[in-house]
Formats: structure tokens, sequence, C-alpha cells
């Protein structure tokens, strides 16, 4: 019997040796924990990238892939091609359930999520850091905030929840509807802190590595256009020119900004981040492929060259009526178009074709054009390529403030800076295709009263008024910078006969956003859709 | 038995007995009948023959030596000679070994003594067919249902992953082994089976035991077959001439007044039967599988060593398999210690590249496949159209998986005391993954550009370790008979990758990352992860006179999955059977061999979520902003956690009934079981507002309930040389949702391409039914336009009439309702063997039938193929498309007329480009029955008979031909009713074919086969 105790004593050990209990408190070793994180300078500074990298997109909503469209589509300048079939965003009749809002949708509002955990983060902070530092980095926080609530308003309209602190636990998770105007007022709030926190460009940008980053022009020139979009964001309400004159004069007094001498600057790679520039979203083609590094621009691929032309997809492209409105002698149709005796285009196959070469591989949609600005003239393998998007110019700075002395009657003023436009448009551009005619004479579009005198009428309106120029010149200036759609809204919201050119294309007041994405709806019964969901 | 043993072989040395006389000879079923061509040996001595058609033979024998007696589907006996000369030996069908032992979690139990619902697989159906392991779980076992692959044991236990859990030979997630190499298998389905593997029992759990050498002499196994494989049921679509009548008509239905038209479209009847990129891609695949075994040993060791090599060749181009394996097994045996091990090795190349389906569908058939003057010698697309070809991305883009793996434990048994074992167990599990994906620098048409040429190479190891310390202790007091298990067991993991990728390859032939000419594309990237958990189990079994027996088990796991407050899950379990045939009042029934009543109940859990979901963290993963052209990284929380979430609970119920008639010929089980589902553990939906993209926290929220019935019945019969056994089995699931968290319903399944959500699980309904718009036929009258004009302004007639189901003339998800559910009413199977022994061998036949019922499938490849809203192609049934009017169209580019005929008795819509209607919306047109019925395996064999073997010294040869997945029928309309694509892990999103462009594919093919079954 002693000996069967022994035995069994024996196996108790062994099984007490053998059977070690493995650690069962394992950290994700990939990781950090938020609670230890964000307890240096430097990790604050990490906290401000995924708030600008919402821009891009980390689900390619943002300006990499999907906005252009979403931006353009419903502009009246702009129309789908047979390539992509159906394209509800140019017909007004966007669906709930579309697949590229939802993408835009999440990806603002993860820039929104990265700004208030930013902001919380930097304004607990107890470390030690540079005040003038971190004042720079909390004015980026509140402009990217801003921004990307900006982008979200546009789009979708005021009824967006109103989100100002980090999501982080089960009761944040299904917010409700915000109240009408108070989106507009936290971008205003924003936008406004910002300006006050972040530093000049000349000073910001004296370090190269800071080149790119939000500047306090750049927070008053947006502060500037909120109170000018004021009739989308805060719906019906009318536009505050008397502000945001304020903020855009203090931005030509900072003399920070000038207009390039060449229009076609402004959409070439090798010119990015140049002293028109007042805020780039800043894309480059990273070593993976096909936007694998989620950071490049597919935009000339998708809606730059005509279709059969080397791969171009051409999804969608300026119409005969914005081809039309550019006058004659106006080299900016020829940097903004591909069109009739324009610049040529270089294929992958090294084969160098012309507007009469794209019309003949052209199946139908024989009245469209292609888009050049921010097109390369040679074909790059790549789908997508580096080209920042230059979502806000001086020259955008320029044709605003004519705008808003325009509004409270002075109009001479108005007439000297958008002149100013006008001469630039008009410049020679050395480094254009030889065989254009710009590269060597200028341009002919007259100054403001001449053209006056010329009483054109473009796609109908009579440029007889301030008005109807800054109308006429900001379409021709920006047609495909994302701003003629709202442009007509927040003209249309005054004077409804500003939507008249989008309701010849099916537009009605309900389709002014895009629905809410099926898929937020599906998934927080807090939040009510807009009209366009009902 | 041990004098006659010695006296028979003294007997044999002398061989020259006087007493030595003729002995006539029967060798008879157990029912009587005799049996033809059984093999009769004498023991230690040459001689031997075989039976006649009477079943009978004729033998000079001496007393005390003993036959062997075998023959194909009974029990080898031997038989002792007496003083008569005339004998008849009964042979007892190998099927009803009563003492039939099954193996369960951590030991081994007779099949009688069991309380539990354990299901045992016939593993002589497994070597029938290819891939007979879930073949043969697909149409044999009642409650579990096979999808594609995807297992699910009684329904759907969990909004997660329900995949059951392997255990191979005591090893926790084992690697399946050949067909050949196993020598049983038994699925655990209730509670008291798998509650002893605690949290991963919840899904049930499928044990294998591998087979082992045996004492005696060296014997080679060779199995080996071939086959070939099509696809079995294929989608036609329109050739050319109809396409381009379609896109003008599409065109037309669009802007009557317009004329830009496609020029090359003009003229359809010039444009004939056209291209069809599926046929190109498919082809008729084949594959063969070899096994050699090799197997011995003594009384104290024995060995088994067995290799495969197989090959498969897909029914897609581009896309073969080769697989070697290597199984090592051996038990060793010293005084009290006992030693053994399974060991398997495993390697896959499998060389093949992407295939879109669905793009190989909207290939415009107008334009050819191929071009001599391209530099790759494919076309583009064009004709509206700008979709890749698939032929072309099949071929110059490539991919090899290398796939190695070592599944296998070791373990050493010691008898402490008397009835007293310890056992170590060790198990280990790795697998060494290497990807290597090419993309090579071509330039197909104006839509397919790739330049310069790219490759990326993964790497990948997993590492687990399993350790587990079991005591068990066996005794018997009178006729109480008490068996106890305890342990500790433990496991860990670990995983780690790397990748890297650049572009500018000097050569498609110098795949090295380091020759890339384009030092800036160069990628590298890294990951890593583990996991880890610890557990105690018991078990206590007791049997009182072999008639009442009970069983309690218990298991408490801790998991690295959960937060230290939450860390460890107590699963335990009871059950109790009573024998009632051994009751003696049973006697006065003796058509009723068995009858068992059982009854268990238990808890299990499961903790199978994603690894750290309990802490808060900071990711790096691909936040950055390049600013200014250079990278400058950044930091976000790109998953919201839960720090609370613990484990999930699955309550489960089971009552047994196992009845057996006839003397065995009748078999009948019932089981009715209960299961529901606590602290659900699921990845819950929250707003995007806040911020996490597509990632949703992990919480323990809701509860399921699976009710349901499993039946399987067979009955078996010799008459005379005709044996036959007919099973069937039918499995029926009620699922409900009982709560679930928030706002108590889940959107799921979102569909390509706009991403809406096509499932809602509600409660009181079950996991995952469809949800969409219901609709009302097509629109066939101005007045029914009319009526719908506020929320249907874009519609005409033969346009889908959705219903706007609230009435509130808004057509919104208010309008949805729920279209059907993926989860069949039942699933079933029927089974039939039949042979028939005859002088010159044995004939054999086998079926398997599997079917499913009542259940839907969202075919959302209909979205693509019945579209007709671009240029791209169609299936051909849009020829049936709504034409409210003859049209004469004269086509303003050519000239050419087409003259479209009237068609208002169609549910197909009208053609018109861009869908202004809607059409395609999520709703009930997608929506089909999926109900099937399958002849999953037909198989004909011949057996050489015994004396012929004999002559050639070989022990069983046999050869045979069959058939997989023959005949189906079923009214889906897609390529497979097992619908292929989809999450198939995930319960959310089953059943929806085609859910994303890249989705579909063929897990079933029909397939030819034949192959030899040889052993010496």
């Amino acid at each position: 019997m002693n000996r069967k105790y022994i035995k069994l004593a024996a196996a108790a050990l062994l099984i007490q040796f053998s059977s070690c209990k493995p650690n069962l408190d394992l950290s994700n070793p990939q990781e950090l924990s938020t609670d230890t994180y964000y307890k240096t300078a430097d990790q604050l500074e990490n906290s401000v990238i995924p708030a600008y990298q919402a821009l891009i997109g980390r689900t390619q909503g943002g300006y990499a892939r999907s906005l252009y469209f979403e931006l353009l589509a419903p502009g009246d300048d702009y129309n789908h091609t047979f390539k992509w079939e159906p394209m509800y965003q140019d017909t007004y009749n966007t669906p709930a359930s579309d697949g590229m809002a939802a993408q835009t949708w999440r990806d603002f509002w993860n820039g929104v999520f990265a700004a208030n955990l930013a902001i919380d983060r930097i304004q607990k902070f107890e470390g030690e850091i540079d005040q003038n530092r971190k004042n720079r980095l909390l004015g980026e926080a509140y402009f990217l905030r801003a921004l990307n609530y900006l982008h979200l308003s546009l789009l979708f309209g005021e009824t967006i929840p109103l989100i100002n602190k980090p999501v982080e636990t089960n009761e944040d998770y299904y917010p409700g509807n915000a109240q009408a105007g108070a989106v507009y007022a936290l971008i205003v709030d924003d936008f406004k802190k910002a300006s006050e926190l972040l530093p000049t460009r000349a000073a910001l940008y004296a370090d190269s590595k800071m080149i790119g980053r939000a500047t306090k022009g750049a927070a008053q020139a947006y502060l500037a256009k909120t109170y000018l979009y004021k009739p989308i964001l805060a719906k019906g309400q009318a536009a505050d020119f008397a502000n945001a004159e304020i903020q855009l004069k203090s931005v030509i007094d900072s003399k920070e900004y000038q207009l390039m001498s060449a229009y076609s600057d402004n959409f070439l790679e090798k010119k990015e981040n140049n002293q028109e520039s007042v805020f780039e979203v800043q894309l480059y083609n990273g070593p993976g492929w096909l936007g694998d590094d989620i950071s490049s621009s597919w935009r000339w691929q998708e809606i730059g060259m005509f279709d059969g032309t080397g791969g171009a997809w051409w999804n969608l492209a300026p119409n005969k009526m914005a081809h039309d409105e550019f006058e004659e002698g106006d080299p900016r149709k020829y940097m903004t178009l591909w069109c009739e005796n324009g610049a040529k285009f270089t294929q992958l196959d090294g084969k160098v074709t012309t507007y009469t070469d794209w019309m003949k591989n052209l199946a139908t949609n024989k009245d469209f054009f292609g888009t050049r600005k921010y097109c390369p003239d040679v074909q790059i393998a790549d789908f997508d390529n580096g080209n920042n998007d230059r979502i806000f110019r001086y020259s955008d700075v320029l044709l605003l403030y004519a705008e808003c002395l325009n509004e409270r009657g002075d109009i001479a003023g108005a007439k000297q800076y958008i002149n100013l436009v006008r001469k630039r448009a008009n410049n020679i551009v050395p480094d254009e295709q030889p065989h254009l005619w710009y590269q060597k004479s200028n341009g002919t579009i007259p100054d403001v009263d001449g053209l006056i005198a010329q009483g054109l009428v473009k796609n109908g309106v009579p440029l007889n008024t301030i008005k109807n120029i800054i109308v006429h010149e900001r379409f021709v200036e920006f047609l495909g910078e994302y701003q003629r759609y709202f442009d007509l809204l927040r003209w249309g919201m005054a004077n409804p006969s500003w939507l008249e050119p989008l309701k010849k294309g099916g537009w009605s007041t309900k389709a002014m956003f895009y629905p809410f994405p099926q898929s937020e709806l599906d998934n927080n019964k807090n939040l009510k859709g807009n009209d366009m969901n009902n | 038995m041990k004098w006659l043993l010695m006296a028979s072989m003294l007997m044999s040395i002398g061989r020259l007995s006087a007493q030595e006389k003729v002995i006539h000879g029967k060798i008879v079923s157990d029912q009587g009948k005799p049996i033809i061509g059984a093999s009769i040996k004498v023991k230690n001595k040459t001689l031997s023959t075989s039976t006649n058609e009477k079943g009978e033979f004729v033998l000079k024998l001496n007393p005390g030596e003993i036959l062997i007696v075998s023959n194909v589907g009974y029990n080898q006996a031997e038989y002792v000679i007496g003083n008569s000369s005339e004998i008849s030996i009964p042979l007892v069908a190998a099927e009803i070994a009563v003492d039939e032992v099954v193996v369960v979690g951590y030991g081994k139990q007779k099949k009688v003594d069991l309380t539990s619902s354990i299901a045992v697989v016939d593993t002589k159906d497994l070597v029938k067919v290819p891939g007979g392991t879930i073949a043969t779980l697909q149409s044999a076992v009642p409650g579990v249902q096979v999808t594609n692959g995807a297992i699910r044991i009684r329904g759907v236990g969990s909004i997660n992953g329900t995949d059951p859990l392997y255990v191979v030979d005591g090893m926790i997630g084992g690697a399946m082994p050949d067909e050949n190499n196993i020598a049983s298998i038994q699925v655990l389905k209730d509670a008291a089976s798998s509650a002893i593997y605690g949290s991963r029992g919840a899904n049930g759990v499928i044990l294998v035991t591998t087979k082992r050498g045996k004492a005696g002499e060296v014997k080679l196994d060779y199995n080996a077959f071939a086959g070939i494989k099509n696809i079995s049921h294929n989608i036609p679509l329109l050739n050319g001439q109809q396409l381009a009548e379609l896109i003008n008509e599409e065109m037309y239905n669009k802007d009557p007044s317009r004329k830009d038209y496609l020029a090359a479209l003009s003229k359809p009847s010039d444009i004939g039967q056209g291209y069809n990129m599926m046929d190109e891609l498919l082809q008729t695949g084949n594959y063969q599988r070899h096994n050699l075994s090799v197997s011995g040993g003594s009384q104290n060791a024995n060995f088994r060593l067995s290799g495969i090599y197989a090959t498969d060749k897909s029914i897609i181009i581009q896309d073969k398999n080769k697989h070697y394996g290597a199984q090592f097994i051996s038990d060793f045996t010293k005084g009290k210690l006992k030693i053994g091990e399974t060991l398997s090795l495993g390697y896959t190349r499998r060389n093949w590249s992407d295939k879109n389906i669905i793009d190989a569908q909207k290939w415009s058939s107008t334009l050819p496949l191929y071009d001599a003057n391209s530099s790759t010698g494919f076309a583009g697309a064009g004709n509206g159209t700008d979709v890749q070809s698939a032929l072309a991305n099949a071929y110059l883009n490539k991919n090899v998986n290398d796939n190695f793996s070592v599944n296998g434990n070791a373990w050493a048994t010691y008898e402490i005391i008397k009835g007293l074992v310890y056992k170590f167990n060790m198990g280990i599990d790795l697998s060494r993954i290497r990807n290597e994906g090419y993309i090579g620098n071509y330039s197909v048409g104006q839509y397919q550009n790739h330049n310069p040429d790219e490759l990326n190479i993964s790497s990948s190891q997993n590492n687990r370790w399993l350790f587990e310390n079991t005591l068990t202790y066996e005794n018997n007091f009178g006729k109480h008979a008490i068996s106890a298990l305890a342990g500790i067991t433990s496991e860990e993991s670990r995983y780690n990758a790397v990748n890297a990728g650049a572009r500018g390859l000097p050569s498609p032939d110098v795949l090295i990352l380091n020759s890339a000419s384009l030092a800036s594309s160069r990628l590298v990237g890294s990951g890593v992860g583990q996991s880890a958990m610890y557990s105690m189990l018991g078990r206590i079994n007791y049997n009182y006179d072999n008639r009442y027996l009970l069983t309690f088990n218990m298991r408490r796991d801790g998991s690295a999955n959960f937060s230290n407050q939450y860390r460890y899950g107590n699963f335990p379990s009871v059950s109790a059977g009573w024998r009632i045939s051994q009751e003696s009042f049973m006697k006065a029934f003796p058509a009723i061999s068995e009858l068992k009543l059982r009854a268990s109940y238990g808890l299990l859990g499961n903790s199978d979520i994603a690894q750290y979901q309990y802490q808060r963290t900071v990711s790096f993963d691909h936040v950055w902003y390049y600013l200014n052209n250079v990278m400058v990284t950044g930091a976000l929380p790109q998953t919201p956690s839960n720090p609370n979430v613990k484990w999930e609970s699955q309550y489960s119920t089971d009552l047994g009934l196992d009845l057996e008639l006839f003397d065995h010929k009748l078999a009948l089980t019932v089981d009715y079981y209960n299961k529901k589902t606590e602290d659900m553990l699921i990845n819950v939906p929250i707003s995007f507002t806040a911020g996490y993209g597509n990632n949703f926290p992990v919480l323990n929220a809701g509860s399921i309930r699976n009710r349901g019935w499993d039946i399987l019945a067979s009955y078996k019969d010799q008459v005379g040389n005709f044996g036959y056994r007919i099973g069937a089995n039918i499995s029926f699931v009620k699922n409900r949702v009982l709560s679930l968290g928030n706002n108590n319903e889940i959107l799921w399944g979102s569909i390509s391409p706009g991403g809406e959500n096509v499932t809602r699980t509600a409660v009181g309904r079950s996991v995952g039914e469809f949800w969409g718009y219901t609709t009302n036929g097509l629109y066939t009258s101005q007045a029914q336009l009319d009526a719908d004009k506020a929320f249907a302004p874009h519609a005409a007639l033969g346009d889908v009439r959705f219903n706007d189901r609230n009435g509130d003339k808004v057509l919104n998800d208010q309008d949805k309702d729920f279209l059907g559910s993926p989860i069949p009413d039942f699933s079933y199977g029927f089974n039939a063997d039949v042979n028939y022994n005859s002088a010159i061998g044995t004939f054999d036949l086998s079926m398997m039938w599997q079917g499913s019922q009542g259940n839907d499938i969202y075919n959302n490849s209909r979205y693509w193929g019945e579209g007709m809203y671009h240029y791209y192609n169609n299936f051909a049934s849009t020829l049936d498309r709504y034409r409210a009017e003859e049209l004469v169209f004269k086509n303003p580019i050519s000239g050419e007329t087409t003259i479209y005929p009237k068609n208002t008795d169609t549910t197909i819509p009208r053609a018109v480009l861009g869908d202004p209607n809607q059409n395609l919306r999520a709703s009930n047109r997608f929506v089909e029955d999926g109900s099937y019925l399958r002849l999953k395996v037909l198989n004909i064999g011949y057996s050489f008979s015994s004396p012929r073997l004999e002559r050639w010294k070989i022990d069983r040869l046999r050869f045979y031909v069959g058939a997989k997945n023959l005949l189906t029928f079923t009214k889906y309309s897609g390529y497979d009713p097992e619908v292929g694509s989809g999450d198939t892990r995930s319960n959310l999103s089953r059943g929806i074919d085609g859910q994303t462009p890249w989705g579909l594919s063929f897990p079933n093919s029909r397939e030819y086969f034949m192959g030899i079954q040889f052993t010496f």
C-alpha cells in the first residue's frame, strides 16, 4: 500500500511540473494601450496625422478616390459617361444604399473622431511641451475637425450628428441628429479657434517638414468660406458676407499668398504647395500598387482622359455647357479641358494622340470632353498618381472677396479683384506644349469692363452684372475644382434662379444632399435620415 | 484455450496424425444464410480453401486444428475442429459488433453505454468517393449540415463562427487525416458529450482516430483513385448578336431620340455568335490520390507508416494543386508504460491565378478574347465596357502558395495502480505558409495596364503547443462500474508573419525581390499575435448493471481573450441513460434487441473572438500622411474595445432514444435537442459616426435558441448472396433569436456593388433572414405607373413594381420586409449499400443522396447577370425581357432594322441604360428557393474472390468506379445551390450567392472517378 501512495504522490508531482500555466495576460504585440499613449509631445504629433489622412480617406471615400465623383457629378458642368451606369449621383437619384457615399461618410467621421481625440488629449496633456507647438497642434486638430465636418455637412446636410468629444464607450455609439444650426456653429467656432492658434504660412513652412500642414491663412480662408456656405450648412439661412469679408481681407493683407504666373502650375505635381496654395490635400504615390498606400489619387485615371485612350476610364466628363462657358481666347480652356485644338496626349505605348483620334475611338457621348486639369499629358502606367488636390487656392480667396465687396455695393473694388484673376489667365505659359498658342502669346480675355462691353451671353446668362461675371469667372476658373454645385446651391438659396441649371438635370430641393447611408441607419436607430432618405 | 492452441501447434508440427478426417463445412451468416466465397485458412498451415455457391467447403483436418474464416463485410471468426465432421460456422456481420467501442473526449466508451448524443460515422463510406469525409458527414449524419465545406452541427448556435472542433487522436485542433488513414469518426453533438472540451465544444466536436498498426505480419495497403470533373451546371449567356440587340434596346429605352449608338454594335446580325469568356475559363479538371501504407508489429510494438500523393487540377483554368503527406504512427508497451504518437506531415503547393467569374460573365460577347497583334495575345475590353479580361489575368498573373504543416501528438500512459492510469499528452501544430504573387508587366487593350511588374512574397508561421495531463480510474464493484477522469491542460499559440514586395523585376523568370529595379517600390511588413488557454477537466461515469448509466462532466477554461476579471468559465454537464433492453421484463419482447433512453443537460462556452478585444489600444497600421511627399506616421485607435467582454454560454438539453429491432437489423436513433446560447459574442454594428470605420466592438449581446430533431434509421439484411443496407436520416432545426443587444436587430450581409445589407437578424426570427424590398411583378399598365408616381417617378412599363408597404408614398427602408431564410426547414440524406457475393467475387454498389429543403438563397449574381443597365453581357434569361409593344428599331448609325417583339408575359423587367427605376435594389426578385436533392455519391465496386486472391497472395483487391454530384434536383438558377460565396463562417451572411464580384466559386463539380483498394 505504501508503494501505491508513493506512486500517487509522484504522479501528482508530475502533473504539477508538466502543466505549467501559460501566461494569460497577453497584450497586443502590435499596438499600444490608449492609457499609456498620448504621454509625450511626439505622441501628440501622431494624434493629428489620422485627421489629415481622413481627407484622403482610410476606406478611400475621400480625395484619393471617390470624393471627386460626389463633388462634381451633381454639378451642371459634369455628366457621367456611358462608362458608368448606373450613376445616380449625376441624376439626383442616389439611393441610400450607394456604396460610394457610405465610404465617404465613414472616412470623414473617422476624421472627426481622430480630431476629437487629438483635441481631447492635447488639452489634457500635462507633460513637457513648447507652448507654440501645443498651440499649433491644437490649431491643426480644430482645423481638421472643422474641415471634416464641412465636408460631411456639405454632402449630407446639417442634420448629421454633432460629436465634439472622442467616442470611447458604449453610450457614444448611437448618436442622434444635430439641432439646426449647431453644426454650422461648430465649424465656425473651430475655424475661429484654429485661426487664432495656428502659425502663419511663412512661419510654419520655414521648416520644410511642416509644408502641407494647416496654417492661419487656411483657417481664415475656410472660416470665410463657411460664412459664405451658410445657406447650405445652416440650410436656407443667408450667407454672412460681412464676416467673410473680414477674414478674406486679412488673408489678402497677410501678403502670404500670390497668384502663380502660369495658371496650370496649380495642377502640376511638380508645383505642389506653391504660393497660390491656401490648403492642399497632400497626396503621394507610395510604393504600394493601386492605392495600396492609401495616399495616392485616382482622379486622372477615373475622370481625366477620354475613353479609349490608353486606359483612362472617363467615368465623369465636362459637358458641352462647361466647354461653352469659356470665352474665346481664354487659355484656361485648354489647361482645363481635353478638347478640340487643345493639348495632345502621349499614350503608354508612345503614341501621341489628339482630339480627332479620341473622337474616332469614342463609342458614344461625343459631346463630352476630358478633364486635363490634374491629368498628366503623358500617360503613367500606374492608375494612381501623387498629384495634390489644391482644395483652396488664392484665386478663390480673391473671387470670394470680390463677391463680398459686390454684395455691399463696392463694384470698383470687386472689379479690381476679378481683374487680378482674369489678368493672370492671359499669361503666357512657357512650359506648355509648344503647339498651343498661349505658349508664346498671351490670352485675349478682356478685363471686367471690357467683358461687359462685349455683351456676351454664356449658357443663357448675360455677362452684364458683376454678380453674373463672378458666377461666370468662378465657373471657368474652378471648373473641375468642386466649386460649381455648391456655388449654385448657396446662390440659389437667396435667388432660386441660380438653381435653374440644376433643375434642368432633374435636381429638386429634396436632392440637395446625398441620403444618409442606409448602412448607418441600419446600425443606428437613433438617427433619422435626411429628405433624400424619405 | 491455451492448451488447445498448444495442442494444435504440436499437431501441425507433427503433420502425420492418423486422426485426420474429412470435414464438410458450411459458412453461414448470423441469419443462417450461406456465405459464398468465404476464405478458410487453417491456422499455422498453408492449407486454405473457400466456400462454393452453397457456402460449403471440404477440408481434411485434425481435431483441435483451428480454422480462420473471413469474408468481406463480416468479422473474422476462428473455429476449433472437434469431433464432428459436419460443421457450420456462423459469421457475424461486421457492423453489429455488439461491444463496439466509440471514442469519446479523453477516453473510450462502449457504444451501448453512451448517454449522450454521439453519431458514429461508418468509415467504410469515407473511402468510397474523393473527399469522402465531408460527403459522408453531409449525407449520413443527421444534425450535421455542410455548405461548401462549412460544417454546422445542430443549427446555428451563434452568430459567430460555428465551425466544430476537430480532435484527432486526442490532439485538439488536429489535422484531418486522409480518409484511408481514419479508423473512426464520431460526431459529438450535445453538451454532455462535448462539455469535456468546454469552451470549444459549443459547435460540436468531430473526434477522429487514426488507423494504427496491429500485431501480426506486415501489411501493405495501397489505395488510389483518379477522376475527372466538370462544372455541374453552367449559366447560359447572351451571344454577340443578342447582346448587341439588348444594348441598342437599352439605349433606345433610355432616350428614344438619341442618335449616338455604338457603331460596333450597330449591325447585330453581323456579329453572330460572338465570344464567350466563361467557356474559355472552364476546363475538364482531373485529380488523383494515392495512399500507400505499411503496418504491422508485435505484441509490444506496432507501427503504421503511410504516404500520400495527390494532385488536383481545377475545373477553372490555371489552378493546380499538389499534395504530399506522410503519417507516422507507432505504439509501444513496456510493462505498465505505454507510449504512442501520431504525427502527420503535409505539404501542399498550389499554383493558381485570380479569376473573376463575374468579370468573365460581364465580358462583352461582341468582343474577341484574343488579339494576335497585342503583345500579350489577349484582347482588351471595349464596346462600352472596361471590364478586365479575366482570361488575360488568368495567364498573366500567378500565385504560388506553399503550405507545410506538422501536426500530431505524442503520449505516454502509466498504470500507477490497477485501474488508475496517468496520461501525459503533448501536441504540436506547426504550419509554415509562403505565398508568392506575381503580376506581370502587360498592357491588354485600353483598360488593363500593369507596368512595371510586381512581386509580393509573404511568409507566416503558426506554432501551437498543447500539454495535457490526465488521470483516469476505472473499476468495477459488483454490479457498479465506475470510471473517472481528471486533468489539467494548457495551450499556447504564436503567430509571426513577414511580407515584402517590389516592382520592376528583371524578368518574369527572376522572381527575386532584391533584383527589382525600383528600389523605391520595395515594401516590407510584419505581424505578430499570440493566444493562450488553461483548463481543468473532470468526468465521472457510473454504470449499474449495464442498465443505468450516468455521466458527469466538468471543464474550467481560462482564455487570454478575456480580461482578468472575466477570464474563467465553468462548463458542467450531466447525462443519464437507461438500457431498457437489459431489464428482465424485456425478455418478453424478443424483437427488441436494444432499447435505450438517454437524457443530457450541460453548459458549453465560446471564446472565439479576435484577441485583445478587452484592451483599449492605439494602432499604427496604415496611419500616415505624406506631408510634402514625406511620410509622417500617426496613431489612431482603430477597434472599439470592450473591457467587459466575457464568455458566451450555451445551455443544451438532449433527449435521445436508441432502438434496435429484429436482431439488430433495424436501428433507429432519435434525438430531440434544445440549445440556448446566451451572452452571445457579437460584433455589434455601431454607428459609423463613431469613427471606427467598419470595425465594430465585440459585445456579449443577445441569445439564440436552436431546437430540433435528429432522426437516423437504418435497415440491413442478407438474402442469399445478396446483402443490403439502407439508411435514412433527417434533421429539423428551428432557430430563433430571443434577444439581441442594442436595437435588438442586426443588419448585415452587405452585397456588391452598393454595400446594401440584405440580411436582418431580429428578435423572434431566425438568424440571418434575408431583408429587402418586396415587389409586385412589373408595371404593366399606365394606371399602375400613375398610382405609384410619387415614389417611382422614373418608372416605365416593364420596370419592377416595388411595394410601398407602409403606404406613405415614399419608398425607403421602412418598406423593406423579411424575404426568406437561408436556414433549411430540414436537411436529409439517404444511403444504400448493396453487395452480391458470387464465386468470382463480390460486387457492391453504394449511393448517398443528400438534400436540403426550405432554405432560400439570395442570388446577387443576377444583379450583373440580369441587370441590363450597362453594356456588359447578361444571362440568356434576359432574352425574355419585358416589352410593352413591338419595337421596330432602325439603327441610326447602320440603318439596320431590328424587330423586337412584344413580350409582356414575363418576370424579367425591361432593358434600360442606367436603371433609372433602380430595379436592381435588393428585393425578393433575387431570393430563390435553394432546396435541392443531390446524388452525392454513386460507387460500384468489384472485389476479387478469396480463393483467387490467395493464389496471388493478396488479402484484398477491389476495383471501383463512381461518380460524385452526378444528379442534382433544384429550382435554383445559379451555379450551385450549395452556395459557394460570401463569408461562409458568418451566419449573418449565409446563403448569399455572388455577394462580391469575386465571390462566385464552384465547390461542387460533377466528377467521375475510378479507384483501387489493394492489401497484401
